[in-house]
């Protein structure tokens, strides 16, 4: 903690003593230094969360490639035991998953079978309103499970804590009140574009009262941008270090999770990450597409992984990935899937003792023609925020008591 | 790089330049603020001078202007020869002490610095330094080029471009032009590439597939050729630029064929002619090599693109392989052609006007492609239909139609049932989409009209084909109908100039208006690219009357 | 400008009486720049040197009645119809924001334009729904003719305005099953608030506008939808009709507080909110009015609690107010269809409200990537090469306004953009950092710098 401390005087004095002609006094403020200690830059634990939308079909993900019931629900879908990556005699991964395979392998995946929620929905925007919200229509409030984790964390600025990456509309997952999570397309975005904006900024003396006209105001402001000029400084360096040679595929999803791999390494205070990749709904001529948006995922999250891992930071960042919903399990005439029910979740990053918690969803007992689901999402979610997180009342968070999963993370 | 300008008296008192400064648009202008403060400044000049300035600047090239760019030096160089060495010294002169006077005033040290080289005085003036040779004066930015330059000249060897086979090769073939021409210029390619510089232009896989299709055999020159040369031709009524680098036709690669056919023997169609035509343009290209040819032309990223597209093509053309079986169908000599919409009598008018678009290819197997392409035609106009009423957009309204031996597949937009007297009649209008089959023919148009006019010239042209010259690519444009056709939309051009550039009216209009005076001085612009020994561009713009 | 100026008890403990009287010069606040320049700022999109100055020099009932004269509407009209024209000739409702924003910044009565957009933000309908042009566009001149005028007749023509019920869902409302949408959104959102109706108000609201319909973009009475029967709504019996309905919704006395609460937030102060002690003056003087809007606009406008120093800094800019409100006080104009995407950029594209209830305002215009967004705006604008200050270079403004000096532009920004002094330590970085340099570029600088400061972000 004291490195990080020393090596921010020291950067901040080089910034502010370079600027021509300023005379700044040599002491920076107190509870500035005190702010940033205490947002456990660079060893706090990070969440990646991945949004496959559209219903990502499960059942051709993590393929039961052994099973009679699979290939005769999906004579033309099916994948066969020569072409899939094996994990075991049962089970194995798309084949292009490579990059997963290889994650796996390393110890680093971990899949967990079967998840949903009772009386599933099948409408794409219900059904990911449900997992943002963890609520139904009814008793929604208009906020989601990331935004009310952030707003229980009592943070000097929360609204560093959260981060969407992608031009699409920010997901109601990241929420909440008195909370604001920045969604930004690109690092651009942050960029002040005025020269030296930084040196400008200094913290409001105490001797200003709060009691003053507007003062409550002008502080909310002031803190507001002393906080993105913060965020835009820490980006900046990060962008400024060269050793960018990590390999990330040259796609959306990837340069995507590149920036994010940029921003963990600068120590940045944010907390959760989310990113978004899109057109799993594949209802005809699924081969191709699904194949080309796992093998997206895949490379990027290898990659993603891998460049964690060379910086040594891989056992701090955890990469969660879900879909709304899976897809039904016998296939349609147009050679593709319709909406269906359960589908796995999977993590990646940090090692894990076991790559799969709970058991493959049985093919024969359907729920009207869908996986039926063991795990509720949200007990996937207790599982992160308890353990990962260190989170000790979920209730609120999760709108309701959900027992933890067992994550196999040491 | 070299380019060499011929004497001024060539070109000073050249009809064009004559036609230029004479028009409406250059007097404006030449009268406007910004100008008139650089005039002013030009005015100052010339009284010290004692000489207008257009007579200074024909004494100062009265034999001519050659400007270099050394590659080496990173240095560029001009010598002008003048009129005679005495007036050129006394030149010089004045307008040493016009700059040294005019730093006295200001208070300013002397800004020239003088310099002496083998016996050769020269002056050094901010990043610049010139000499005097005779009636030559040489300016250049870096003082090792001058050096170069000036031994040169003294030692009166031979090095540099005049020794290089290939500067030699493009002079000859200059020479042996039979036009005079005004300017004349030498890029040596191979240098440039040697050095590594603009890399994109030369790469193994191209990264842009339309640059691919369009110009893929310019590319595959700038990579192969060691030289190109450029000519600047000006007669009364035109002027002309001419590019030609030698081409080995043998060592033609076979990923190119798609844009020189096989052998090098692609030829495009003359062009077609229609009225109120804004430009037509006719090529040889074979999309469907180039499509099937993509993995040794392109890089992996728009390889993978590619590969999504052709994924989505084959669904919606129900199976068929779309490199090979669509794409396959046509020859590969292709016509587009954009002209001036008219207007179908009862149809409304939609208030913006755009001009109507056609492509006409050739089809190798008509009896078989001709249903196929109706039933292709027809399931896009349903779809489309579909997609729009959703956006609430106007419906389109599918016909078929044969005379004369040719057969038309047609959709038009239905006018609105009880549309209100003031609505605007929204853009759609301006379409109404038909695929029609003539002979071997088929047109693809965004006009009935246009279509039509197509249909009815007359497919007789293989014969005329063979008695032109072979050109690979040719290019017309009307500057008069495409002056027409902004003009039909004046009052949009306007609204757009206010929002974008923050204009009050009056000044939009002024400078839409003055577009509109600029256009008025050319009537056609052609261009055309062969490939023979030479890979050849010729583009000419003829000035209206 | 004030940094701790005198408090009159916090809001809730303010003296109607004195909150409504209307301002008067006395020792401790003087007719002066500053004020005259809150006025503009708050009740428009800023405003020029001159037109300061003249203000300053006319008087507070003057400036006041300016406001709300509406002379000099014709050749700006004709310019924005042919731009309109253009507009509904694309068939694309995004080109709307960019023909909005050339009245927003060239209409002379700024305060007609600013009470459109409280109401659009009030009736917030999407065209990312509607789709179509010319219906968006109708709502919108339909907003602007009544902003400053009847509310009842806004109400009416706003319950049968096709784009608000397509957005809401309303395009059909069948005898058999009432369609709640509307009825709920009409009570809830535009006339009375939550708590102030009951959930059968709803369903009675709901059989009145029974056979109410949009058919081919039009609206359309059909009676043989309409549910016939005598309804309860609000406490009154024998409400027949859609129209009878609205009236007796609008007699309600919830509305008049409803509407003066939502002006005050706009024009007054973000937070607190006011309670009914406090506004009732206001609210009463709207029902004595029969709901005619000028009266009481005019009342909030020329107010102690208005224009006095208490107001000062309580507001934070819209991203519309920040931008116009500098074009206008540099008397600039610029490309507006890049402005356009900028100000979506930073929350707030003009037609496409986030959802049914408009932009929430006040700190939500905050976040880290929207400051960044508001900095970067003002530095794009002095930079974009369509950007020109009185139809000239930035140099030729500066020496008209006689900026001399570093120092001289900052106090000019200050006191004629800015709600609140820029800080010490700020004002003396900027005057070091830029002693005894000149030029254009040394300008465009120093106001992207004053655009990265907090102070810039209140009104």
């Amino acid at each position: 903690m004291s490195r990080i401390v020393i090596d921010r005087r020291s950067f901040a004095k080089n910034t502010f003593a370079s600027a021509a002609g300023l005379a700044i006094g040599s002491a920076l403020p107190n509870h500035w230094i005190q702010s940033l200690a205490g947002c456990e830059v660079a060893s706090g634990r990070v969440l990646v969360v991945i949004q496959l939308t559209g219903g990502n079909d499960g059942l051709n993900t993590v393929v039961p490639y052994r099973s009679d019931d699979y290939r005769k629900a999906r004579p033309k879908l099916a994948i066969g035991p020569n072409e899939v990556l094996k994990i075991n005699a049962e089970l194995g991964l798309h084949p292009a998953m490579k990059g997963m395979e290889k994650l796996l392998e390393a110890g680093r995946l971990c899949m967990i079978h079967g998840v949903g929620y009772p009386n599933p929905n099948r409408s794409h925007f219900e059904s990911m309103d449900i997992w943002h919200s963890c609520a139904r229509k009814e008793q929604r409030s208009g906020d989601g499970w990331i935004g009310r984790y952030i707003a229980s964390q009592s943070a000097s600025h929360t609204d560093s804590l959260g981060l969407h990456l992608g031009s699409e509309q920010q997901p109601s997952a990241l929420a909440g009140r008195g909370v604001q999570v920045p969604s930004i397309a690109s690092i651009e975005q942050f960029r002040w574009k005025a020269t030296d904006a930084g040196t400008m900024r200094r913290e409001a003396p105490a001797s200003i009262t709060s009691t003053a006209n507007g003062q409550d105001l002008l502080d909310f402001v002031q803190a507001s941008t002393e906080a993105a000029l913060d965020a835009s400084e820490r980006l900046s360096r990060a962008m400024m270090k060269s050793d960018d040679n990590a390999d990330f595929p040259a796609t959306s999803l990837g340069e995507k999770l590149r920036v994010v791999s940029r921003l963990i390494l600068a120590g940045l205070p944010t907390r959760v990450y989310y990113v978004t990749l899109d057109g799993f709904d594949t209802h005809s001529q699924q081969m191709p597409a699904h194949a080309g948006l796992l093998k997206q995922w895949s490379d990027s999250v290898g990659a993603f992984v891998q460049r964690l891992e060379m910086a040594g930071q891989a056992e701090r960042v955890l990469v969660m990935t879900f879909s709304e919903f899976g897809r039904r399990v016998s296939e349609n005439a147009s050679e593709g899937t319709d909406h269906g029910a359960a589908a796995p979740v999977f993590f990646s990053g940090p090692k894990m003792g076991g790559f799969e918690v709970g058991t493959f969803p049985s093919l024969t007992d359907l729920d009207d023609g869908d996986l039926k689901f063991h795990t509720d999402f949200r007990e996937v979610y207790a599982g992160v925020l308890e353990r990962w997180f260190q989170v000790q009342e979920t209730d609120t968070i999760l709108a309701g008591k959900f027992k933890a999963i067992d994550l196999p993370m040491a | 790089m070299l380019v060499e300008l011929k004497p001024s008296n060539q070109w000073m008192d050249h009809p064009l330049r004559n036609k230029i400064v004479a028009s409406e648009a250059f007097r404006q202008i030449w009268r406007s603020p910004d100008v008139r403060k650089m005039r002013t400044g030009m005015l100052v000049a010339e009284l010290a001078m004692g000489d207008s300035l257009e007579s200074i600047l024909t004494k100062l090239t009265s034999g001519g202007v050659t400007i270099a760019v050394d590659v080496q030096t990173e240095g560029v160089a001009m010598i002008a020869q003048s009129e005679s060495s005495d007036w050129l010294k006394e030149y010089m002169e004045t307008l040493v002490n016009l700059v040294r006077n005019d730093a006295k005033t200001k208070k300013e040290p002397d800004p020239i610095k003088m310099a002496e080289y083998r016996g050769i005085s020269g002056y050094e003036f901010q990043k610049g330094i010139f000499a005097v040779i005779g009636k030559s004066l040489l300016v250049t930015n870096k003082s090792d080029l001058a050096k170069v330059v000036l031994d040169r000249f003294l030692d009166k060897t031979d090095g540099g471009l005049s020794s290089k086979e290939s500067f030699r090769n493009q002079v000859a073939v200059q020479s042996a032009r039979p036009t005079n021409s005004v300017a004349w210029g030498y890029i040596d390619l191979e240098e440039i590439r040697k050095r590594g510089l603009a890399q994109d232009l030369f790469l193994e896989k191209a990264k842009d597939f339309n640059a691919e299709l369009i110009l893929g055999g310019l590319l595959s020159t700038l990579q192969n050729s060691d030289s190109a040369s450029a000519a600047l031709v000006a007669d009364a009524g035109s002027i002309a630029l001419q590019l030609c680098a030698p081409r080995d036709p043998t060592r033609s690669e076979e990923k190119r064929d798609f844009f020189f056919g096989p052998g090098g023997d692609g030829a495009a169609l003359p062009l077609l002619k229609v009225d109120q035509e804004l430009a037509s343009l006719s090529v040889y290209r074979d999309v469907s090599k180039l499509w099937l040819m993509a993995g040794d032309l392109f890089d992996q990223k728009v390889n993978d693109q590619l590969a999504q597209a052709d994924n989505t093509l084959t669904t919606l053309f129900s199976g068929r392989d779309f490199g090979e079986d669509i794409l396959g169908s046509f020859q590969p000599q292709l016509r587009l052609i954009a002209a001036l919409s008219e207007r179908e009598a009862g149809r409304p008018v939609p208030a913006v006007r755009l001009p109507s678009f056609a492509l006409v290819v050739n089809l190798k197997d008509s009896k078989r492609m001709k249903p196929e392409l109706k039933r292709i035609f027809q399931s896009l106009v349903g779809f489309l239909n579909v997609a729009g009423a959703q956006d609430g957009q106007p419906q389109l309204d599918l016909d078929m139609e044969s005379f004369d031996g040719s057969q038309f597949v047609m959709a038009r937009y239905v006018d609105e049932v009880d549309r209100l007297e003031n609505k605007v009649i929204p853009i759609q209008y301006n379409f109404s989409p038909c695929l029609a089959f003539v002979g071997d023919r088929a047109i693809l148009s965004s006009t009935v009209g246009l279509a039509k006019q197509i249909a009815a010239s007359a497919p007789i042209e293989t014969g005329l084909a063979s008695s032109l010259e072979k050109k690979n690519t040719r290019l017309e444009v009307d500057a008069k109908a495409i002056r027409l056709s902004l003009e039909e939309n004046r009052s949009h051009l306007v609204s757009q100039n206010i929002v974008e550039k923050g204009h009050s009216k009056k000044e939009a209009e002024n400078e839409v208006d003055m577009l509109f005076k600029i256009l008025d001085l050319f009537d056609k612009g052609t261009l055309d690219l062969a490939f023979g020994s030479q890979s050849e561009l010729n583009v000419t713009l003829r000035l209206a009357e | 400008m004030t940094i701790a100026p005198s408090n009159h008890g916090g809001l809730n403990h303010m003296d109607p009486d004195w909150a409504w009287a209307p301002w008067t010069e006395s020792a401790e606040e003087k007719w002066d720049r500053a004020r005259v320049a809150k006025l503009f700022r708050r009740a428009g999109f800023c405003a020029s040197e001159d037109t300061l100055r003249q203000s300053v020099a006319d008087g507070p009932d003057k400036s006041v009645d300016q406001l709300f004269s509406m002379e000099g509407q014709s050749p700006f009209e004709r310019e924005s119809d042919g731009i309109a024209a253009t507009v509904k000739a694309t068939g694309d409702p995004k080109n709307l924001v960019t023909w909005w924003l050339h009245r927003i910044v060239s209409n002379p009565n700024s305060l007609l334009e600013k009470m459109t957009l409280f109401w659009h933000g009030h009736f917030a309908t999407s065209a990312e729904k509607v789709l179509d042009v010319e219906l968006m566009l109708e709502q919108n001149q339909l907003l602007r003719k009544h902003a400053i005028g009847d509310f009842r007749t806004m109400i009416h023509g706003i319950s049968k305005d096709p784009a608000m019920l397509i957005y809401l869902d309303s395009v059909t409302n069948r005898k058999a099953h009432a369609n709640e949408n509307y009825a709920r959104e009409l009570m809830e959102l535009f006339c009375l608030g939550e708590g102030n109706y009951s959930e059968s108000d709803v369903q009675q609201l709901a059989r009145c506008f029974t056979g109410w319909e949009i058919r081919r973009k039009q609206f359309r009475f059909n009676r043989y939808q309409h549910d016939t029967g005598m309804k309860e709504l609000l406490g009154k019996t024998n409400v027949g009709s859609g129209e009878e309905a609205i009236d007796r919704v609008l007699d309600s006395p919830h509305l008049p507080y409803f509407i003066a609460s939502k002006l005050f937030r706009f024009f007054v102060c973000d937070e607190p909110r006011p309670d009914r002690t406090l506004l009732k003056p206001l609210a009463e003087r709207f029902a004595s009015d029969q709901l005619q809007l000028q009266g009481m606009l005019r009342m909030l406008i020329r107010s102690q609690v208005f224009l006095s120093d208490w107001s000062d800094g309580r507001k934070i800019r819209s991203p519309i107010d920040l931008a116009v409100g500098f074009l206008t006080t540099l008397e600039a104009t610029t490309n507006l269809e890049r402005l356009a995407n900028q100000l979506k950029e930073i929350g707030q594209a003009l037609f496409f409200p986030p959802n049914v209830k408009g932009w929430d305002g006040g700190r939500a215009w905050i976040n880290s990537s929207t400051l960044v967004g508001r900095a970067n705006l003002v530095h794009q604008v002095v930079r974009d090469e369509n950007t020109r200050f009185q139809s000239g270079s930035i140099s030729a403004f500066a020496a008209n306004q006689s900026w001399g000096s570093p120092e001289d532009l900052l106090l000019w920004m200050e006191q004629n953009f800015f709600a609140v002094a820029i800080r010490n330590e700020n004002r003396q970085a900027i005057a070091s950092k830029f002693m005894g340099k000149s030029g254009e570029e040394m300008m465009k600088e120093i106001i992207s710098l004053l655009a990265t400061f907090p102070e810039i972000h209140l009104s």
